[in-house]
């Protein structure tokens, strides 16, 4: 036995334990490769043969298209109706005291026009602005821009609501404090993060789309459930679709505003295509 | 046709907007939404959300208010670069629920409750910016909003059709600043368990095999040398990297000619959605990186809307609408890089320290270039490459055993690469995908020391096809295939280097010479056929089988791998792997003049078990075991010493390995990670087992970096590992046919000892400098900031009676600043 064999034995052992190259283990290593190939043809042959797996029940989806892009006419800016607003009793607001971060100089003298103001900070993420009613969130006049709670006024019952000129029967039957609000008005923004891990669709895959991202906007009720998904910006072949139907099935923290729950409306999500 | 339709939803938008102008409980639920404005020459959306309601409800405000009638215009930009940024909301402080949303644009239009107060602008990913007004007058924007410290939580669709058992994936924004690798995202693999540093620089041994026998790829481009002087930095830049997967074994049929790991880089597939730009300043190089766009902007696409309560309008054709157009855009995106060296200009300097010790002509010198173009059509994606990378080495310095006619040692290296290739990958429809990628290289290796010369260049012609089915929900399969066309041009006149490298009883001054010039073709490549078959959700079955030949007739070699993952509950998955490797050797072994031309193919056998977890915050943790044997491992000839090289060399190695991974999300982000391995090779000569000369049995990293402000980010790596092997001779023995010393083998065991264990800390600093419209990056890095004095080897002295630690590098800060727009 050369040492070249010599070298080789032990693996040939592998697959044929107690033969020699001259007993055939290379013959073995040969079958296994063989065994292989009519492995893969069961395997071929019981794809077509085995159902496939239940998949988890996916509710119909209802699908449209908003198209934002130009009209032929210009819709003129309405001006604003304001109309007195009728009192109505609600729960007093949690007063917080918000520390903004604000440049002085936003509240110097005005920068001349085209010249970026330059400003470092504002109010953080974490900061509440505190619905006090009459006034309880006031903005200190002069040149300072703190933002300052009257107490006086922090216990005072928040003003009624206003009424609106517009008629809408659907919002009017909606029992109070379910009309969705943006999510930056909120005093706590309403959090997603147990969005699932989305797998990316075979139309994607052959596409080669390995990178980008999804941008949808989502309204979440009270409970924290998604009722709806707008997609902003798609990567098309079948991921927006996809990125749809995971948003719609997740439950997120409600926003709140002083203390309950709220509905959130426009709340925007991204979705990352990630290898 | 599709006119009417938007028409039609965009009345519905009005009515949905409407509906917020109902009364209210709360103030704060006020909204009163009105499609404004449309503008057609932009073919852009302007939606205006206005609220007029909620004013402060209190009988001083209503009689002494005065009435606002002006509205207040602006424009919101993310200060560093000048971004527009849309759907930031703002706010009346006075009343909150009189808020707007930017458009496209940035740009807002509020009526304000009060003459006299303030609007708050808020975005996400940025502190919230509040703007004073007085007597209606706001101070003129644009604004500037200033980054906030919190990355934004984001959901993730994976891309990968599957994962590999043994698969680490880093995304750019994670490695783009690791400390202690200037920012090289390759550089970061180091961090990775069981990757162990394999020689100078950026080299990887990974479970146990050489740096040869693990493969790179860009995308599906191959490249014949991914470092800078075999181990510096990457030929490509970071910012044109999308993410690193390493597969460290055990990965399918799709890879092939690899016996030890993958290296995979990947480019972009998205075109940039602006031009933006990033120019380098460092000490020693400097690097310039363009991309953005031509053609349309996307951001008029339609939009996909779904809902649970709302009637269909036509589900499918809102569904293939919204996906041809989103892909069917005629934008084509460009990447430009360009980076250089020019540490020579230290060389005044050197020579003025070094005096008449030193007499430099030149110094290393590095250059890289890319160009890139991609896009999307209505099957797929494509992406043109053009990637270049130059090395220099030349000096010559004074020695008095020097036998070249200028009396000095000459060293000259030069090593250059130009690719051209195209990627396409196209959705055919009913499962069915292609991806194709020509490539044409060429190659030029020029090399000189002392009296030794090799000249080689090659030009290499191959095609990557794959062909991708999905026949049901639970199977799917990958047939391709990988044929090169490889012409070369040889001419080598120099010593025969082990095949192992030169050792310290490799004595060149007796080794066999060799001369080859000659010009050849050759003919490689592989086909494969992967598939994975899911008979139930939570299982998957993988195998392959891979058929690769290489240049010569007999090497011919057919893996079978199997892979196999169970989701025992969701977020815990075991795993495991089984299969053969191959891989051509290198070049220089199975020449037919200086090496072999009878080589076999270089293989190995990996075997891996794991567990996968999904932790809590979305945290990921990974264990595996594996165990590797190699065999016809090209080795020096003992059979036949006049074949030079023979595949006599047998290899194994085990371990475990454990990661923990917290993704870039809040302030901060890192990982952890210990491998413990053993590797061995056994000598063909004395059929002995000796450690492998890169074994290291354990090796911890812990990484991390922190934002302490949206402007200030600091990291820090620390790394321990024990020390690498070498070996220990007791004294040396005079030639006195050479008129030197070589070491005495007697009793000696080869790579029987171990330096001691070594480790580093390095910390790194990345300070932005927000500009309106552009930002500069001041960062430091910090190697080895306790000044440890690690011993990366052993020198001994000409007669080899005494020896000497070498110790790796001392405290080493870089300074550098990167401007991006």
């Amino acid at each position: 036995m050369n040492p070249a064999q010599e070298v080789k034995e032990p693996f040939r052992r592998l697959f044929a334990p107690g033969k020699s190259p001259s007993q055939g283990g290379f013959r073995a290593y040969s079958k296994l490769v063989s065994a292989s190939v009519v492995v893969h043809a069961i395997l071929f042959s019981a794809a077509h043969v085995i159902p496939a797996p239940q998949k988890m029940p996916v509710s119909s989806t209802t699908v449209k298209v908003t198209a934002l892009t130009s009209t032929p006419t210009a819709t003129p800016l309405p001006t604003p109706v304001i109309e007195k607003p009728t009192p109505q009793p609600t729960q007093a607001p949690v007063v917080r005291t918000p520390k903004p971060r604000v440049d002085k100089r936003v509240n110097a003298e005005p920068v001349p026009k085209d010249k970026p103001v330059e400003v470092r900070g504002g109010l953080s993420n974490s900061t509440a602005l505190s619905n006090t009613g009459k006034g309880g969130l006031v903005v200190a006049e002069g040149n300072s821009s703190e933002v300052a709670v009257d107490p006086s006024k922090a216990g005072n019952p928040p003003p009624p609501p206003a009424a609106t000129e517009i008629p809408n029967s659907e919002t009017e039957s909606l029992p109070i404090g379910q009309v969705p609000i943006l999510e930056s008005v909120a005093d706590v923004p309403a959090k997603c993060l147990n969005i699932p891990e989305i797998p990316i669709t075979d139309e994607a895959a052959n596409a080669g789309i390995s990178s980008g991202m999804i941008s949808a906007e989502v309204s979440i009720d009270v409970a924290g459930k998604v009722s709806d998904v707008k997609i902003r910006k798609g990567l098309g072949f079948g991921l927006d679709q996809a990125v749809a139907e995971v948003l719609k099935k997740i439950t997120c923290t409600p926003g709140r505003v002083a203390g309950k729950p709220v509905p959130i409306k426009k709340k925007r999500i991204e979705i990352n295509v990630q290898f | 046709m599709f006119n009417s339709k938007k028409n039609q939803l965009v009345d519905t938008h009005i009515d949905e907007s409407n509906k917020m102008n109902a009364p209210f409980h709360s103030p704060r639920n006020v909204f009163f939404s009105r499609t404004l404005s449309w503008s057609r020459l932009g073919c852009l959306a302007f939606v205006l959300n206005q609220s007029a309601h909620g004013q402060e409800p209190t009988e001083a405000t209503q009689s002494a208010a005065p009435k606002v009638t002006a509205p207040i215009r602006g424009k919101i930009l993310a200060r560093g670069s000048g971004i527009p940024l849309a759907d930031a909301t703002v706010i009346d402080v006075a009343s909150r629920e009189n808020s707007v949303t930017t458009d496209k644009n940035g740009e807002f239009e509020i009526l304000l409750s009060k003459p006299d107060g303030a609007f708050l602008i808020r975005a996400q990913g940025f502190d919230d910016f509040e703007v004073k007004v007085e007597k209606g007058v706001a101070a003129p924007g644009p604004y500037l909003m200033e980054p906030a410290p919190e990355v934004i939580s984001r959901g993730i669709i994976r891309a990968r059709r599957k994962t590999e058992i043994s698969q680490q994936s880093l995304t750019r924004e994670e490695v783009s600043r690791i400390p202690g690798t200037g920012g090289d995202a390759v550089a970061s693999l180091q961090s990775l368990p069981s990757v162990l540093p394999a020689g100078f620089g950026n080299n990887i041994a990974v479970r146990g095999s050489a740096p040869g026998d693990t493969s790179y790829y860009y995308d599906k481009l191959s490249l014949p040398f991914v470092f800078h002087f075999g181990g510096g930095q990457t030929v490509i830049p970071t910012r044109a990297l999308d993410g690193i997967e390493l597969y460290a074994g055990g990965f399918s049929a799709i890879y092939g000619d690899a016996i030890g790991g993958v290296v995979q880089l990947r480019s972009e597939t998205e075109t940039p959605q602006r031009a933006s730009g990033q120019f380098e300043l460092g000490l020693g190089q400097t690097s310039l990186y363009l991309e953005g766009r031509m053609g349309e902007d996307t951001s008029s696409l339609p939009q996909l809307e779904t809902s649970t309560d709302k009637p269909a309008i036509d589900a499918s054709l809102a569904a293939e609408g919204g996906t041809k157009s989103a892909t069917e855009s005629s934008a084509i995106g460009y990447r430009l890089g360009f980076r250089r060296t020019y540490f020579e200009i230290f060389a005044p300097i050197i020579k003025k320290v070094g005096g008449d010790r030193v007499n430099f002509l030149t110094l290393p010198q590095a250059t890289d270039y890319m160009g890139m173009l991609n896009g999307k059509n209505a099957f797929g994606t494509w992406q043109l490459y053009l990637i270049g990378a130059a090395d220099r080495m030349r000096l010559a310095v004074s020695s008095d055993n020097s036998d070249t006619a200028t009396g000095k040692v000459e060293f000259d290296l030069f090593s250059y690469f130009q690719t051209l290739g195209l990627r396409t990958n196209s959705n055919l429809g009913n499962g069915w995908g292609l991806s194709l990628t020509p490539q044409q290289r060429y190659f030029v290796s020029r090399q000189t020391f002392f009296d030794n010369k090799v000249r080689l260049s090659s030009h290499l012609y191959s095609l990557d096809a794959a062909l991708d089915k999905r026949v049901n929900k639970s199977f799917a399969f990958t047939v391709g295939m990988r044929p090169e066309y490889e012409l070369y041009n040889i001419d080598v006149d120099a010593i025969q280097i082990p095949a192992s490298g030169p050792g310290i009883f490799f004595d060149p001054d007796t080794a066999p010479r060799s001369k080859e010039k000659r010009k050849y073709t050759s003919s490689s490549g592989t086909v494969y056929l992967d598939t994975v078959f899911k008979p139930v959700n939570s299982f998957t079955l993988n195998p392959g089988l891979i058929y690769q030949r290489g240049r010569n007739s007999g090497q011919v070699e057919i893996d079978p791998r199997f892979g196999a993952r169970l989701e025992v509950v969701p977020g815990y998955t075991i795993k495991g792997s089984w299969g053969y490797y191959s891989q051509r050797p290198q070049p220089q072994f199975d020449s037919k003049e200086y090496g072999n031309a009878e080589l076999d193919m270089e293989r190995a056998i990996h075997a891996i078990a794991g567990v996968e977890v999904k932790l809590p915050e979305n945290w990921e943790g990974d264990v595996q075991v594996y165990e590797k044997k190699m065999l016809n491992l090209v080795g020096d000839a003992t059979e036949e010493p006049e074949k030079k090289y023979e595949n006599n060399v047998l290899g194994r190695s085990k371990g475990a390995e454990f990661f923990l991974k917290s993704p870039k999300q809040g302030r901060w982000y890192g990982w952890g990670s210990y491998g413990y391995s053993k590797s061995e090779r056994r000598d063909p000569r004395s059929k002995q087992w000796q450690l492998f000369q890169y074994d290291r049995p354990h090796s911890l990293t812990v990484v991390g970096s922190y934002k302490v402000t949206g402007r200030w980010e600091i990291g820090s790596k620390f790394k321990y590992q024990s020390g690498s092997v070498f070996t220990k001779v007791a004294g040396g023995k005079f030639n006195q046919n050479t008129g030197g010393y070589v070491p005495d083998s007697e009793g000696v065991q080869v790579n029987g000892s171990r330096l001691p264990v070594d480790y580093q800390l390095d910390i790194r600093s990345d300070y932005d400098f927000l500009f309106p419209t552009w930002k500069l990056d001041f960062y430091v890095d910090i190697q080895n900031v306790t000044n440890r004095e690690n011993v990366v080897g052993r020198r001994y002295s000409r007669d080899y009676s005494q020896s000497v630690d070498v110790t790796g590098i001392p405290i080493l800060p870089t300074l550098g600043f990167i401007a991006s727009f």
